[in-house]
């Protein structure tokens, strides 16, 4: 009779073992895809580019180094490797994109009634939305994670397998001072 | 304790859960009053209590376990979808990228986008039992008033339903007030036929439980069940309904982390909705419980508990503690 409390014990702590780690297995998963769901997006950011590039370039004529200095910091995160460092790079990057189009904006008001304008308006606007909410994403799996890893009893099965507590993703402050645009 | 959008979304939780066991209680009740008016006694009862039992969550399986395609409730109602092409009007594209956009934050595979023209209501609902296989339904003037912030926050609202599976409890919760409402009928056929019995057996058997003061108990049990039991099954349906959409609203503002745009989107759907029940005088019923606004009338003081959706007022009152 004892023997076969025991055996039952023994089998239910078995298959918690076994559900908790695959859960672990599951979650790091998770925020093995979120993390590279943010990598599609900044690529699909820096492939928007020079599109913009292109539109603006008519009308700006005379800002040349912040067009250059934005196709500069394109090519720099294609060579990144990091995650963090490009998402460092590719904001800096688009806040001169922004303060580019926002300016030829201003100075050419019947452009922003134009279909065109407005279409790449969007895109601009989806973009950010996007990253900013696989951000979002990736730190709240993160978050279900990293409860996981320190509450009682997974905590156990996190130290024995190694699944360590992970970073989240800080929102970048914006440059203090915004890059002027002259015309 | 400060109320926040976590305490919100965990005490909406709880509430579904004590629905849903108010819903369970229901049904075991009712399932003991059809048996009991049916005549059985002691140990029978409990048997066929069973089997009254089985039989409904064999129908409940049926009914829920065959998967609807999530592009039949837009198609009934002739909404058009919407694919991403060039050719696509710049509200259209704004519409996918909205609904892209919180797919990413939800975590869910991009729903299928319908858009219906052929009304004047401000609305918007979501269908499909499968999170990852959903669709969502905006209507016409809903696009072209709501700005995209606004826009954002219905969108997330819908997002929200999908990825709680609301889609899927609400249609287990119909199933279930189904199967209350085909009790209530039957025990009125017995409150009908209890009649007959009564006055036509002399003989006192209590082990046939035909006796004459069992079957007054009998009739009793019955006209009584046919009495309550629809009103408590629609109170239930109608309350888990109103609970499901407070959580959607928590929901979005989870997504969106703006729940001003939510608030000022369902005074602009209010706004309209009211209008336009003035213009033409009838009721404005949406598709299903899973519109963003419900039944529009002159409001009463029972309003609020026989709509499928809480009142603009009590919507805005708890976003703005989030």
């Amino acid at each position: 009779m004892a023997f076969l409390i025991i055996v039952i014990i023994a089998v239910v702590l078995l298959i918690t073992y076994i559900v908790l780690y695959n859960g672990f297995v599951k979650l790091q998963t998770q925020c093995d895809e979120a993390e590279a769901q943010i990598d599609v997006q900044l690529k699909r950011r820096n492939d928007l580019i020079p599109n913009l590039v292109n539109t603006v370039k008519g009308y700006a004529k005379h800002e040349n180094s912040t067009l250059t200095e934005v196709t500069k910091l394109r090519n720099q995160i294609m060579d990144t490797e990091s995650l963090g460092d490009k998402l460092k790079l590719s904001d800096k990057m688009f806040e001169q994109v922004k303060v580019l189009f926002n300016a030829v904006a201003e100075n050419y008001p019947d452009l922003k009634a134009s279909e065109n304008f407005m279409g790449l308006q969007e895109e601009l606007t989806n973009t950010e939305n996007k990253i900013a909410y696989s951000r979002q994403l990736f730190n709240s799996v993160v978050k279900n994670y990293n409860v996981k890893v320190q509450t009682f009893p997974s905590n156990i099965i996190a130290s024995i397998h190694h699944f360590t507590k992970k970073e989240f993703l800080s929102i970048p402050e914006t440059e203090k001072e915004a890059p002027k645009v002259e015309f | 304790m400060e109320q926040n959008l976590y305490t919100q979304i965990k005490s909406n939780k709880r509430k579904t859960f004590l629905i849903l066991i108010a819903f369970v209680a229901l049904f075991v009740s009712a399932t003991w009053a059809i048996s009991f008016a049916m005549g059985y006694k002691n140990k029978r009862l409990i048997e066929n209590m069973i089997v009254v039992t089985i039989c409904c969550i064999i129908y409940l399986l049926i009914t829920c376990c065959t998967p609807l395609a999530a592009s039949l409730a837009p198609l009934s109602v002739g909404a058009k979808r919407i694919d991403n092409k060039d050719k696509n009007e710049h509200s259209e594209k704004v519409l996918i990228n909205v609904v892209e956009e919180l797919a990413i934050a939800a975590n869910v595979k991009c729903p299928s986008i319908y858009i219906q023209d052929n009304t004047n209501e401000m609305n918007a609902f979501a269908s499909g039992t499968n999170k990852n296989k959903a669709s969502i339904t905006v209507t016409l003037p809903l696009l072209n008033i709501l700005n995209r912030d606004e826009l954002t926050a219905v969108i997330g609202h819908e997002m929200s339903h999908i990825r709680n599976l609301d889609i899927r409890i609400q249609t287990i919760a119909n199933s279930i007030y189904d199967i209350l409402m085909w009790i209530t009928y039957i025990l009125g056929e017995i409150a009908e036929y209890a009649f007959l019995f009564m006055g036509s057996n002399d003989d006192n058997d209590s082990d046939d439980g035909n006796d004459d003061n069992s079957v007054i108990a009998q009739l009793l049990v019955a006209l009584i069940g046919n009495t309550i039991l629809p009103i408590a099954a629609i109170g239930l349906k109608l309350a888990l309904s109103r609970n499901r959409e407070y959580l959607a609203d928590a929901g979005s503002v989870e997504l969106t982390h703006n729940p001003q745009a939510l608030t000022s989107a369902l005074l602009k759907i209010d706004n309209s909705a009211k209008e336009e029940a003035e213009k033409e005088d009838k009721l404005n019923i949406s598709i299903g419980m899973l519109g963003i606004n419900g039944d529009l009338k002159k409001t009463h003081w029972y309003d609020e508990f026989l709509n499928t959706h809480p009142s603009t007022e009590n919507r805005i009152n708890r976003l703005q503690h989030m």
